[in-house]
C-alpha cells in the first residue's frame, strides 16, 4: 500500500526533523570552536600590537608543538572511550632520559630511539591493566602518571640537567624561523588524520570507542585495538618529551606536567567526547591553537599567567557546556 | 460469603493520542484473592499495571478502593493506599545489605547517625512476617535471585500493602525456588493480602490465582474463575480466533538433504540453565528455537555467538567438531555471525555511522595497501547494504542513533549478512520493531536459508516462532520438548507446551 511507496531509502532526505534544527544544532562541535578562535585572534589583532607579526605567528605555533603531539596521541585515547593523564609524567620522563643518555655521548637518533620505547612500554602497561584488566582508566593512568613522574625526578637527582647543542637538532631551525620539530609536529598532525580516517586501525579506535561490547561480538579485537591507542598515546608523549628537552636544552622532573590537562582540554576542545567514538585531528589541531592563541595575546597584553590558566578553565568550561546544550538540542528535534 | 472488593476498576481506559491501548477494563478483587492476569506481548498487561500502580494516569474509567473513588497521580499515592507493585526488573541497591534495603525509604535514625542495630532489628522482623530466614546483615548480591525476589516482597509489605502486583516473579528462577515463592504466596493470601500476578507461565497462575483475567488487544476478553476455565481455553483466548489455527504461510519445502550442523550435549549451570540439549540445524533452512524467558533458548544463541563462556558441548559439522566457542571471534571462526538481542548495548555503535556499523564484520576487506582502507569501495558496499535491506536513512553517513528500532535492527542483521557466515543466530531480532520492518527481517532470513545459509531463530515471540521459521523447536527448564512442523506449527501447541501444559 502507500506504506511500501513511502518507503525511501537512501538519497532522499527524510522530511522529519531536519529543518526543524537550528542552525547552531546542526554545526559540529568543532566548527564552533574554530569560529570562537577566529574571533579571539581577531579580538587580539586588534588590541595587542605585535600579535599578528611572522615572529609571532611561529612563537605560538612553536610553543604549541609539544602540546599538539602529546594531544595527537591524547586523542587517540580519547577516541577510543579512555583518557590518558600519564602524559604529564611521561613527558618529563623522556625529557630527563633524553638528557642523561645523550650526556653520556649517545647518538641524538638512539637516544630518542630508546625514549620512544620508554615511551611503548609504559603504554603496554595501561594496555593491560585498562585494556585487558578492565581497570579504571583514570585511577590506572593516575598511578603511572606518578610513577614516571617520580621516576624522572630520581633519575635527575631532582635537578635540572642539561643537553649538550648537539642533541638540540630538534629545536634547530630549518625554513627561515620554522624549527624542526614543528615540522615533524606537522607532519605527524597529517600522518593522524590521515591514519583516523582512512586506515582501518583508525575507524576500528572509532569503532571500540562507539560500543567496546558491540565490536568485541562483532569479532574486533578489542585488545589490540584499544592497546595500540594506549601504546601510540605514551609514544607520542614521550617524543614530545624528546622534542622539549631538545628545544630548551635541559630536563626536569616538573617540565610538561601541566601538559597532561592542556592536552586533554585541546581534545575535548576539538569535538572528542570522554565518553568515545567522537573527535577528530582537525578539531583537536584547533582545540590546542585556541589555548595556544589565548595564552599568547595575553601574554602580550601583559596580563600575568595566572589569569591565562582561568580564562583556558573558562573556555573549556564554556566549550564543553554548548556541545552538552547542542546534544540536548538535537535530542529534542 | 461475598465480600466487598478491594479494589474495582470500572471501564478503566488508556489512550495515546488516537491510539486506545487499553479500553473498558473491569476487575474486582477481594482481599485475599488472586488475579491471573494474561495476556500476549503488547495486550496492555504493563498499562492496566501502570495504572493501578499509580505510574500511568488513566484517560478513561475510574478507580474505586473500598467504595470510594481514587485515582492516584503518583506511585507514592497509589503506595499509600496499600498497592505496591513488584517490577520484573527488580529494583534494590547491590552493595547495601538486606536490612538496608528493606527499609530504604525509612532509615532508623538517632540524630544524624542511622541506627545499624535498630536496622537489624526492623529488618529481621520485616523478614520474619514471611518467615524467612536471611541474616539481613548481608549483602543483596550476596543473596540468591530468589531471595532477593523475597526480600522486595518482604519490603513491599513493611509498607503494609493490601495489594500486591507482581509481574512475572518467576522469570529468573529455578523451579526449586518458584515452588518456595508460590509457597510464600499461599500464605500471603490466607494473610488477606490480595495479589495480581502476570505470567507467561500459565502453569503459575492457574496455579495461585482465582480468577484468571485474560487481556487481548487492549480489551479485557474474558475473566472466569480458575476452577471454570483451562490453560488451553486460555491460550486461545489470548491469541484470538483469528490466530488459533493459524499455520505457517506457505512455504517452498526444504530439501531434507541440507547438509546438517549438530549441536551435541550442550549443558549449562548458570540460570537460564541448559540439559543435555541436542539440535540438528540443517543448510538451506531457517529453525526456530521457540522458549519463555529462563527456558534455556537464550543461552542457546549466547552460546553459538561466543557470547557466553560457560557452555559445555560441542558442534559438528559433516566431519568437523567444534567446541562451543569461547569467545564471539571464536564463533567468526567457525563460520557463525550472530544478532544479539539488545541491539543498542551488544549490537551497534550508536554514535558511528550506517556505514561504519555495517562493515564492521568484514572492514578487512576494504583493506588497500599498507592497510589503508579503501574508503570508497566500503562506503558504496554500505549504499548497496541499505539499498538491500531497505534501511531508511539520509546517508550511510548518518549517526546510527538517529535512525528508528526498525532501522537499526535492519543495520544489524545486515551487517551480519555481509559476513556472508555459514550458520547465522539471531536472538529476539525484532523485539521492539515496527511491524514492517518485521516482515522485512523475516523475509531476508528467509531469503538467506534459501541461498543455502544455515538460520537459526532464537524467539520468545510465539507470532515470529510461527512465521518466520520452517521448522521449530520449543524448549522448556534447559530441555529441547518438542519439535513442531508443518500442520503441527501453531501458536497454540507452541504456547502451551512452552508453558508446561502440554506434556
Amino acid at each position: 500500500m502507500t506504506n511500501a511507496q513511502e518507503q525511501k531509502t537512501i538519497g532522499t532526505p527524510a522530511p522529519t526533523s531536519a529543518p526543524t534544527r537550528s542552525f547552531l544544532a546542526r554545526l559540529p562541535a568543532a566548527a564552533i570552536v574554530g569560529i570562537f578562535l577566529v574571533i579571539v585572534i581577531v579580538l587580539f589583532s586588534t588590541s595587542a600590537s605585535g600579535f599578528l607579526t611572522l615572529n609571532n605567528v611561529t612563537t605560538i605555533i612553536s610553543a604549541a608543538s609539544v602540546i599538539m603531539i602529546a594531544a595527537l596521541g591524547q586523542l587517540l585515547v580519547v577516541i577510543s572511550g579512555g583518557f590518558d593523564l600519564s602524559v604529564g609524567g611521561v613527558i618529563p620522563l623522556a625529557a630527563v632520559l633524553f638528557s642523561v643518555l645523550t650526556t653520556r655521548g649517545w647518538p641524538t637518533a638512539g637516544a630518542l630511539f630508546a625514549c620512544l620505547l620508554v615511551g611503548a612500554v609504559v603504554g603496554l602497561i595501561h594496555t593491560f591493566f585498562i585494556v585487558y584488566l578492565k581497570v579504571n582508566p583514570l585511577i590506572t593512568t593516575l598511578a603511572t602518571l606518578s610513577v614516571t613522574g617520580g621516576i624522572a625526578f630520581i633519575a635527575s637527582n631532582g635537578q635540572t640537567l642539561s643537553v649538550p647543542a648537539a642533541a638540540g637538532i630538534l629545536g634547530d631551525q630549518v625554513v627561515g624561523t620554522l624549527p624542526w620539530h614543528v615540522l615533524l609536529m606537522v607532519l605527524l598532525v597529517v600522518l593522524m588524520h590521515f591514519v583516523l580516517q582512512h586506515s582501518i586501525l583508525g575507524r576500528r579506535i572509532y569503532m571500540i570507542g562507539g560500543n567496546p561490547e558491540a565490536a568485541r561480538i562483532a569479532g574486533v579485537r578489542v585488545i589490540v585495538i584499544g592497546g595500540s591507542a594506549y601504546v601510540l598515546s605514551a609514544v607520542f608523549a614521550s617524543f614530545a618529551g624528546v622534542v622539549l628537552a631538545s628545544q630548551l636544552l635541559a630536563a626536569s622532573g616538573t617540565m610538561g606536567s601541566q601538559i597532561t590537562l592542556q592536552s586533554l582540554a585541546a581534545v575535548v576542545l576539538g569535538g572528542a567526547a570522554l565518553t568515545g567514538g567522537r573527535g577528530s585531528v582537525p578539531g583537536a589541531v584547533i582545540g590546542v591553537l585556541l589555548l595556544g592563541v589565548i595564552a599568547n595575546g595575553m601574554t602580550i597584553l601583559l596580563i600575568p599567567s595566572f589569569y591565562q590558566q582561568v580564562v583556558s578553565g573558562v573556555v573549556l568550561l564554556a566549550a564543553v557546556t554548548f556541545s552538552r546544550l547542542q546534544e540536548r538540542a538535537k535530542r529534542v528535534a | 460469603m461475598q465480600q466487598n472488593p478491594f479494589i474495582s476498576l470500572r471501564g478503566i481506559g488508556k489512550r495515546y493520542g488516537t491510539v486506545e491501548v487499553l479500553r473498558g477494563v473491569d476487575l474486582e478483587i477481594v482481599a485475599g484473592s488472586c488475579i491471573g492476569l494474561v495476556g500476549e506481548n503488547g495486550a496492555g498487561k504493563s498499562t492496566l499495571l501502570g495504572i493501578v500502580s499509580g505510574k500511568i494516569p488513566q484517560t478513561a474509567g475510574t478507580i474505586m478502593l473500598a467504595g470510594e473513588e481514587r485515582n492516584f497521580r503518583s506511585p507514592r499515592e497509589a503506595r499509600a493506599a496499600g498497592i505496591e507493585i513488584i517490577p520484573q526488573e527488580l529494583a534494590y541497591i547491590p552493595h547495601l545489605s538486606v536490612a538496608e534495603n528493606l527499609l530504604l525509604a525509612n532509615w532508623p535514625r538517632r540524630r544524624w547517625w542511622v541506627s545499624q542495630r535498630a536496622m537489624v532489628r526492623a529488618g529481621t522482623a520485616a523478614l520474619d512476617r514471611l518467615g524467612l530466614s536471611i541474616d539481613v546483615r548481608r549483602k543483596m548480591t550476596e543473596l540468591s535471585l530468589a531471595e532477593r525476589q523475597l526480600v522486595e516482597i518482604a519490603k513491599a509489605l513493611l509498607g503494609d500493602a493490601r495489594l500486591l502486583i507482581l509481574d512475572e516473579p518467576t522469570a529468573s528462577l529455578h523451579a526449586r525456588e518458584t515452588e518456595f515463592l508460590m509457597g510464600k504466596l499461599h500464605e500471603l493470601k490466607a494473610s488477606g493480602v490480595s495479589l495480581i500476578y502476570v505470567s507467561h507461565h500459565l502453569d503459575e497462575t492457574f496455579e495461585i490465582s482465582d480468577e484468571i483475567a485474560v487481556l487481548r488487544n487492549g480489551g479485557l476478553e474474558d475473566l472466569s474463575a480458575r476452577e471454570a476455565t483451562t490453560i488451553d481455553r486460555t491460550v486461545s483466548l489470548m491469541l484470538g480466533q483469528d490466530h488459533a489455527f493459524g499455520v505457517t504461510k506457505d512455504r517452498p519445502m526444504i530439501e531434507e538433504s541440507g547438509r546438517p550442523i549438530r549441536l551435541t550435549g550442550w549443558n549449562t549451570s548458570t540460570q537460564p540453565v541448559l540439559v543435555d540439549c541436542d539440535i540438528e540445524l540443517r543448510h538451506g533452512e531457517v529453525l526456530g528455537v521457540f522458549g519463555l524467558v529462563g527456558s534455556g533458548a537464550e543461552s542457546i544463541a549466547r552460546g553459538l555467538g561466543g557470547h557466553q563462556r560457560d557452555i559445555t558441548g560441542s558442534v559438528t559439522e559433516e566431519s568437523n567438531t567444534f567446541r562451543v566457542p569461547r569467545s564471539p571471534r571464536a564463533a567468526r571462526a567457525m563460520g557463525i555471525a550472530y544478532v544479539p538481542a539488545e541491539r543498542k548495548t551488544d549490537g551497534l555503535a550508536l554514535n558511528q555511522s550506517v556505514a561504519e556499523n555495517l562493515t564492521v564484520m568484514v572492514l578487512g576487506r576494504y583493506s588497500g595497501f599498507g592497510s589503508w582502507l579503501r574508503r570508497r569501495a566500503q562506503l558504496s558496499q554500505a549504499k548497496v547494504s541499505v539499498q538491500n535491506s531497505a534501511v531508511r536513512c539520509q546517508s550511510v553517513l548518518q549517526e546510527v542513533g538517529e535512525l528508528s528500532g526498525g532501522n537499526q535492527q535492519k543495520i544489524l542483521l545486515a551487517s551480519r549478512l555481509l559476513a556472508e557466515p555459514s550458520i547465522l543466530v539471531l536472538h529476539e531480532p525484532t523485539r521492539g520493531v515496527d511491524i514492517g520492518s518485521r516482515n522485512q527481517i523475516h523475509s531476508q532470513l528467509g531469503e538467506y536459508a534459501r541461498k543455502g545459509g544455515a538460520v537459526l531463530l532464537v524467539t520468545s515471540d510465539v507470532q515470529e516462532a510461527i512465521d518466520a521459521t520452517d521448522r521449530l523447536l520449543v524448549m522448556r527448564d534447559g530441555r529441547v520438548i518438542d519439535e513442531l512442523a508443518g500442520a503441527r506449527k501453531t501458536k497454540n501447541l507452541a504456547l502451551s507446551i512452552a508453558a508446561g501444559s502440554h506434556e
